[in-house]
């Protein structure tokens, strides 16, 4: 019995979690299989689920021809995995090789053994019927009116009064669902006994269950994460699993002929199950995608190599300006740009929540947003406040009615008859709606953040951290600058600059936020860090710390609109006069900055540059507009080291800049850190854009256009079917080409081997994903060359001395190999 | 001169046609034409409706030929509906640029969507059956091909194939009613048609008035998806969310345009009006007890056009044609709106976290206030516009409904806000609810009098089952605000099915699955 649960557990967590669309985080989506190596991982998704790992062949022999893929690539691939053939005749092998060579050893499921011997397709049925289950229940459940009971428990009252499976043809499905328990683990137990799964088999079967209604197991998987995050357990996932098996059960009942064949499926599968051999086009594929890394890595080590190392140029000046961005690939372009205008201004790569992980509160808001990664729970509540806290009872209520009565007005819009009543008379007012909206005057709806936020930033309201204790924001404070690697040398001007993006009408917008503060903007966690920073009872305690903030430097809040590239200073009426003039100079710099980098984006875009100020603000005012900013497509690598190892290095935008000077971090604290919180989420970012463009059709959230909201939470693709997790097609392919190109993430850090052994060492779950190849690790030397590879097993491939490679005759030196 | 002049704009959509064909290679090109050509029919139509407004709408502007006759008219019925399909048609075209964008059949949508609405606008300004006809036909192949847009999708492919039989359905219905018109009156002129109705002795009841009415109806109801010809409706969103647009705010208005276009017929055809003031009716209800079930935005949205659609045709259906146009183009906007907007949902939702929780604590007591102020306002009203002994039976069960919508709306915001401001806030919002209401009615009825029959007093079936009908709509409304217990069995039941829409359609699918395996094999 306990090992049964133990294999129920285990299937549920293969499941990765997913949010909710109000604040979408990016999720590696095989993150329940990182224990095992990406060929096998590869190998089971598709058995199970129908999931591809890679890219089709066509696009590997593109990529071939296009020289992009070496021989040398190959050779280097085939030898590391010692295969033992030589290149040609992997390549001579390839030409037999097709996309659709195996689909036939795709683990059935008894529904899918009904649609083979009787010829009906209940599977799909079965996605689309609790597909809406599902979201009315959600709904239904946001609504505090009724009072529902559990998941399972629902499901299973509302299955024995439906009529629709019956109607559809699945006999006696209401007085088979009496039958089963009223809990969702003996149900498991009971289905699994009736539908004679052996042991063995019992995580292979449920998992590919649950990878049925994949998208809706993943909101529930997140759901259970975010509630085990903040101390309460639930068991989401596998209730939805007992409903799952519970139809599987009705179909046996229903067609008791297939039961028979159904055993000796089973007993069979049993047999060859665990038969590890990879099939050919597998295997194929495998070295033709480890290939295509190598093949990008060989460029990045050019580009090292290519870059004149700025040598910091000898302790001058005190800089004008320290910029803090988030390590988001976006910021890369940014910063390059704005140390081009003025050199004066340095910028440095930190996590976008800045080390604040508040979870802020807008008057009157149900609960609360956390902002800040979801591998951390959020700590200190920040609230959103009135200038003068008199006011505040009076804001409070004066929101709640206008509230109410919206509330009240959108009932009326949407409620039975009263919306004709609203409609005869006032629906020819929706024609000057109509006209302004489509010309991108105004927004269908408010904007969220505007109503979250906008009083702060527009100076009518304040962000109060009052609830924070003073020792909280003292340590916060420290851990702040000192993993920012601030402690002396402070500039006038600090810029904390978070990011947000902006877009109209658009479902996955969240999406285009901030991922380390939980798919929010950053305004909330920089203002934070400007009022604690700037606090001088704060910079009195962190002298104790031997930090010692010169009285006229300024921590200022920025927000860094990543659709239109504005930097937009929060809040600068506490710089006093005298440095007026010396920050406006950093902002005439952050203008041209601006436009500077507007330019060098709108090429992505096939803009030119001309167009470029104005087409570019024109996306986050367009309801129509399926692609406003690109977000972190491309993302291909995450380079820790100093900043001026990458300085003036064109990175186009595609990797992730975490500054970190390894010789003043002691112990390698910072180093842990880094490697085991931004590293994660860069790489989840990484891997959800991976899997959107290999698969889009079952891990992407498939094409905009057809997009229909459901329950509040996420999107279906078309009137029915599963809810759509990860990225839409939109978001990674521009109509002609693959903005993101299936590449595995590559960390780049500079640090003694023996440091990255130690960390790798200590964190097991760390070292699973450079081990399983979910992640390349590479070294940067004292040099700032790439030098080292990680070979698994804490174990090193050194790079030889640079190659001349690239030279015409060493192309062809290389052909012959 | 200013007639040959707006003559010209009813060629506007054939023109359109015309260009969609010969320019069909340059995406941007097509896209910009396809504005213009639409800018000249909003700004034609509204010189036209200025220009037959001031003469009355008395005048008609024709377009035809000696041989042909009249083919298209300019009255101010199809000059306010080619005026409502250009404005949707242009903001739906606008969207379909950048959203569509990198799609790699682009200019195909583009094409097919600039066709269909070329046709809906042939079909609202026709002078004459066959063209009538002929563009009643043909935009339902237009909306085919877009809903086919993405041909490789199993659902889509089922809409349009469930689509292809409901049409021509109603093709047929339509074909069987003006063929008997023609036998009768020998001409296919629409104008000849509708001043023949006006001299028939409507005392006899004619067989053929009769049953051409009940044909022509019965089209109208198969076209705008009323029970049970609804069930593909719920499946065109697996075309991109412009068709939805374009289907809901223009195409399905065919069905009540056509009604109100022959309104003289079915104010004759006593059983035709019945006919719809029950189908419309239960639709009405069907609609909008349905769709506030539906999690999904777009799914909700084609169930309350379905009951939308209803509403106007009850309207029709009790003779009151002014208000079916009034509710029809109001519904255009709105739905558009919606349609487009649809990717706000999630915006939506952050903001309705904003509010803390609401529970609006309604009493009685407050039901009767809301109700005793929304029925003042209707009562000075409707003195100040016609005379409350002027007052019809239609506007009186209208009214009803409009006042049981605004009153359930003034009492939830009386039982919260317990603050003067958001109190007064709530009845002026109401105050204008019912203003707007009879300015527009009044409005429009003025603006289209030439074209449709007095308000007369309907029959006795017609009274009967229009009370009826308000008593079902007001409980829709109230009932559910009494229910908070849902355990109860019945309640539930009624819950489950109601989100599947009482399985209606599953019923339709297998009467329709059969024919289709047929003509498949």
């Amino acid at each position: 019995m306990k090992q049964i649960q133990n294999k129920i557990e285990k299937a549920c967590s293969r499941i990765a979690p997913s949010w909710p669309l109000e604040n979408s985080v990016a999720v590696n989506p095989y993150l329940g299989l990182s224990d095992m190596a990406f060929e096998r991982a590869a190998d089971l998704l598709r058995k199970r689920g129908d999931i591809q790992l890679y890219m089709p062949i066509e696009f590997y022999e593109n990529q071939l021809e296009s020289q992009e893929i070496t021989r040398k690539d190959l050779k280097k691939t085939i030898d590391r995995k010692k295969l033992g053939i030589s290149v040609d005749s992997f390549l001579s092998e390839l030409k037999t090789v097709t996309d659709n060579d195996l689909n036939d050893d795709q683990f059935q499921t008894l529904l899918n053994f009904v649609h083979k011997d009787c010829d009906k397709d209940f599977t799909e049925e079965m996605i689309n019927h609790t597909s809406a289950w599902i979201s009315s229940y959600l709904v239904k459940n946001q609504n505090e009116n009724y009072t529902f009971k559990e998941l399972f428990q629902q499901w299973r009252t509302d299955a024995t009064i439906d009529l629709l499976p019956e109607l559809r043809g699945l006999k006696s499905f209401n007085k088979t669902i009496r039958n089963i328990p009223d809990d969702s683990e003996a149900t498991i137990v009971f289905c699994l006994k009736q539908l004679n799964i052996a042991e063995t088999l019992i995580e292979n079967y449920l998992h590919s269950l649950l990878l049925k209604l994949l998208g809706w197991s993943s909101y529930f998987a997140g759901l259970d994460w975010q509630n085990n995050l903040y101390g309460e357990d639930t068991k989401h996932l596998k209730a939805l699993l007992a409903i799952l098996i519970s139809w599987e059960y009705c179909a046996m009942i229903a067609f008791r002929d297939v039961e028979q064949n159904w055993k000796i499926y089973l007993t069979k599968r049993n047999e060859t199950d665990d038969d590890e051999r990879f099939k050919k086009n597998f295997s194929h594929k495998s070295i033709l995608q480890d290939a295509y890394d190598f093949g990008f890595q060989r460029k990045l080590r050019k580009k090292f190599r290519d870059n004149q190392t700025f040598e910091k140029q000898s302790k001058q000046d005190r800089p004008l300006a320290q910029m803090v961005f988030c390590i988001d690939v976006r910021s890369e372009v940014y910063r390059r740009n704005i140390e081009l205008v003025n050199n004066k201004i340095e910028t440095r790569g930190f996590a976008g929540f800045f080390g604040f992980p508040v979870k802020y509160t807008p008057i009157n808001h149900v609960d609360g947003k956390n902002q800040c990664p979801v591998l951390i729970p959020s700590g200190p509540k920040v609230f959103e406040t009135t200038c003068n806290p008199l006011n505040l009872v009076k804001e409070q209520k004066s929101r709640s009615i206008v509230g109410a009565l919206d509330l009240a007005w959108s009932k009326f819009k949407t409620g039975s008859v009263s919306s004709y009543s609203f409609v005869s008379p006032l629906g020819v007012m929706y024609l000057p709606k109509l006209l302004s909206d489509s010309f991108g005057y105004t927004r269908p709806v408010k904007d969220p953040k505007k109503s979250e936020f906008g009083s702060i930033i527009a100076g009518r309201g304040k962000l109060d951290v009052s609830k924070i204790p003073f020792n909280d924001r003292v340590n916060m404070a420290k851990s702040a600058l000192t993993t920012m690697g601030i402690t002396k040398e402070f500039a006038s001007f600090i810029l904390i600059t978070g990011h947000g993006s902006s877009s109209v009408n658009n479902p996955h917008a969240s999406g285009l936020d901030c991922g380390a503060c939980g798919g929010n903007s950053g305004e909330i966690n920089a203002l934070t860090a400007q009022i604690i920073l700037n606090d001088k009872n704060v910079r009195q305690a962190l002298t104790y710390h031997n930090i010692e903030i010169p009285d006229d430097t300024y921590f200022v809040a920025c927000l860094h609109n990543t659709t239109t590239d504005e930097i937009v200073i929060i809040d600068e009426s506490f710089i006093s006069r005298s440095h007026q003039e010396r920050f406006n100079e950093v902002k005439e710099s952050l203008i041209v900055a601006s436009q500077y980098t507007r330019k060098t984006r709108a090429a992505r875009f096939g803009i030119t540059a001309e167009k470029a100020d104005k087409s570019l603000k024109d996306r986050a005012n367009d309801w129509s507009q399926v692609r406003p900013e690109w977000g972190l497509a491309g993302c291909n690598s995450f380079i820790i080291a100093p900043r001026n190892r990458t300085m003036g290095m064109d990175l186009e935008g595609k990797a992730f800049l975490h500054s970190y000077e390894w010789r003043s971090d002691e112990s390698f604290k910072i180093l842990e850190t880094i490697m085991t919180a931004p590293m994660i989420v860069t790489s989840w970012i990484n891997l959800q854009y991976y899997a959107s463009t290999v698969d889009n059709d079952r891990l992407g959230a498939g094409n905009k256009t057809l997009h229909n909201v459901t329950a509040g939470i996420g999107v279906l693709e078309g009137a029915k079917g599963d809810l759509r997790i990860g990225l839409p097609f939109q978001s990674v392919h521009d109509g002609s080409k693959y903005q993101h190109l299936p590449l595995r993430l590559n960390v780049v850090i500079e640090a003694p081997k023996q440091a990255v052994n130690e960390i790798l060492a200590k964190h097991n779950k760390v070292k699973e994903l450079c081990d399983n190849n979910w992640i390349s690790l590479l070294l940067l030397d004292d040099k700032g060359q790439i030098s080292n590879r990680y070979d698994g097993n804490l174990t090193w491939e050194t790079f030889g001395k640079p190659e001349q490679v690239e030279t015409l005759e060493n192309i062809k030196a290389l052909e012959l190999i | 001169m200013i007639e040959k002049i707006l003559t010209l704009t009813t060629l506007l959509p054939i023109l359109s046609l015309v260009m969609v064909t010969v320019n069909s290679r340059d995406l941007k090109l097509g896209i910009n034409t396809g504005k213009t050509i639409l800018s000249l029919g909003i700004l034609g139509s509204i010189s036209a409706l200025i220009f037959l407004l001031l003469n009355n709408g008395l005048q008609i502007i024709i377009f035809g030929f000696e041989t042909t006759g009249t083919l298209l008219r300019l009255d101010p019925l199809s000059t306010i509906m080619f005026l409502m399909v250009s404005i949707i048609g242009f903001v739906v075209l606008r969207f379909s640029k950048n959203y569509l964008q990198g799609d790699s059949n682009h200019i195909s949508f583009i094409r097919r969507l600039l066709s269909t609405i070329a046709l809906v606008q042939l079909l609202v300004l026709s002078g004459n059956l066959i063209v009538l006809f002929l563009a009643w036909v043909m935009t339902s192949f237009g909306l085919q091909y877009l809903i086919n847009y993405y041909n490789n999708r199993k659902e889509a492919q089922r809409a349009v194939r469930k689509k292809f039989i409901t049409a021509r359905i109603s093709d047929l219905s339509l074909l069987v009613g003006f063929v008997i018109l023609y036998l009768q009156f020998g001409s296919c002129d629409l104008e000849i048609i509708f001043s023949g109705l006006k001299k028939v002795n409507l005392s006899e009841m004619p067989v053929y008035v009769t049953l051409s009415g009940i044909f022509i109806a019965l089209s109208a109801i198969v076209k705008s998806v009323q029970i049970p010809f609804h069930g593909w409706i719920l499946d065109v969103m697996e075309a991109p969310t412009p068709v939805s647009g374009l289907l809901h705010a223009g195409l399905l208005n065919s069905g009540p345009f056509l009604i109100i276009r022959f309104s003289t017929l079915m104010d004759a055809s006593g059983t035709a009006g019945l006919l719809l003031l029950i189908v419309g009716g239960i639709s009405a209800l069907y609609g909008t007890i349905v769709f506030p079930s539906q999690p999904a935005v777009k799914t909700s949205l084609a169930y309350s056009s379905i009951g939308h659609m209803g509403f106007s045709l009850m309207i029709c259906g009790m003779g009151f044609y002014s208000a079916a146009l009034l509710h029809l183009i109001g519904h255009s906007f709105y739905k558009a709106h919606a349609f487009l907007s649809s990717g706000s949902a999630i915006d939506k939702k952050r903001l309705s976290l904003l509010r803390s929780k609401t529970e609006f604590k309604t009493t009685i007591w407050n039901a009767f206030i809301s109700f005793a102020i929304t029925l003042l306002f209707y009562l000075s009203l409707a003195q100040l516009w016609v005379g409350l002994n002027q007052l019809s039976f239609q506007m009186i069960i209208l009214g009803g409904i409009i006042i049981a919508g605004v009153s359930s709306y003034m009492m939830k915001t009386t039982a919260f806000a317990n603050s003067l401001s958001g109190t007064i806030k709530s009845i002026m919002t109401s105050g204008f609810i019912m203003l707007s209401f009879f300015t527009l009615e009044n409005t429009i009825g003025k603006c289209i009098e030439s074209q449709i029959p007095e308000v007369i007093v309907p029959d006795h079936v017609t009274k009967k089952v229009s009370l009826i009908l308000l008593m079902l709509f007001v409980a829709a409304i109230y009932l559910p605000m009494l229910i908070k217990d849902n355990k109860n069995n019945l309640i539930a039941k009624w819950e489950v099915y109601r989100r599947n829409g009482f399985y209606v359609n599953i019923f339709f699918d297998r009467l329709i699955n059969p024919v289709f395996t047929k003509t498949t094999k």
